[in-house]
């Protein structure tokens, strides 16, 4: 992981699964997303953990080995699909969306959940589903 | 010749401003190709073709992915395991 921060083992599972379907009202793209912590055990899943935490885990293997160094973000857009990776705070997110899905207001989004999750929140981030403009990258 | 209501002007502007935009979306669905992109700290960005060993990779871990959550596609229409929880934990 590329950020050593231990707050992903402190996480509880109510918290990110909460956070989750709060992703899921606020991104309607989305087809199915996982957080997982420090270790890459899933914390929650849409469906199916184990197979999300099989594939989470060959994806940023795959993704670290590529460049030489742990990655921090992963977009990959194909015909079928988009899959969107971010690690921060000690955790990690993974999202699968539809094609041409705004990377960057998703990106911000699953950082600011897992911020969130990491400060010990419920991964809502604000609460009301409003975004910080100055704060998208 | 009676100049044209203002109201109008404005609706023309911003009726040009919305075409432009669609056109522009048509654009990129069709020219948009497959990519892997891979950013680090700092912010350094890095690309990798699809015909290359690590972007094959990608691809593929990716697919793996997209097969896993595309089952669920459809599972959002029914709410979600967790909404269903909160909803009982909520008074």
């Amino acid at each position: 992981m590329v950020d050593t921060v231990k707050a992903g083992n402190s996480v509880p599972g109510e918290a990110a699964e909460q956070a989750l379907a709060f992703l899921a009202e606020m991104a309607p793209d989305l087809r199915g997303a996982a957080i997982l912590d420090a270790s890459g055990a899933v914390l929650a899943a849409t469906d199916e953990p184990r197979r999300w935490e099989e594939d989470v885990a060959a994806l940023l293997a795959v993704a670290d080995r590529a460049g030489g160094e742990a990655v921090e973000q992963i977009h990959i857009a194909t015909e079928q699909g988009e899959v969107f990776a971010i690690r921060n705070a000690g955790l990690a997110a993974v999202a699968v969306t539809e094609r041409f899905a705004l990377a960057s207001v998703l990106f911000f989004d699953l950082r600011s959940i897992l911020r969130d999750l990491a400060g010990g929140g419920d991964g809502r981030a604000g609460g009301d589903g409003v975004r910080d403009v100055e704060d998208i990258e | 010749m009676t100049p044209p209501k203002p109201h109008r002007v404005l609706l023309e502007r911003v009726s040009g401003y919305a075409d432009e935009a669609a056109a522009y979306m048509r654009r990129r669905r069709v020219s948009r190709r497959p990519f892997a992109r891979l950013y680090y700290p700092g912010g350094r960005a890095a690309d990798h073709a699809a015909d290359t060993d690590s972007g094959g990779e990608l691809f593929v871990a990716a697919g793996r992915l997209i097969e896993v959550a595309g089952r669920e596609r459809g599972a959002r229409e029914r709410p979600s395991l967790s909404l269903r929880d909160r909803a009982k934990r909520e008074p």
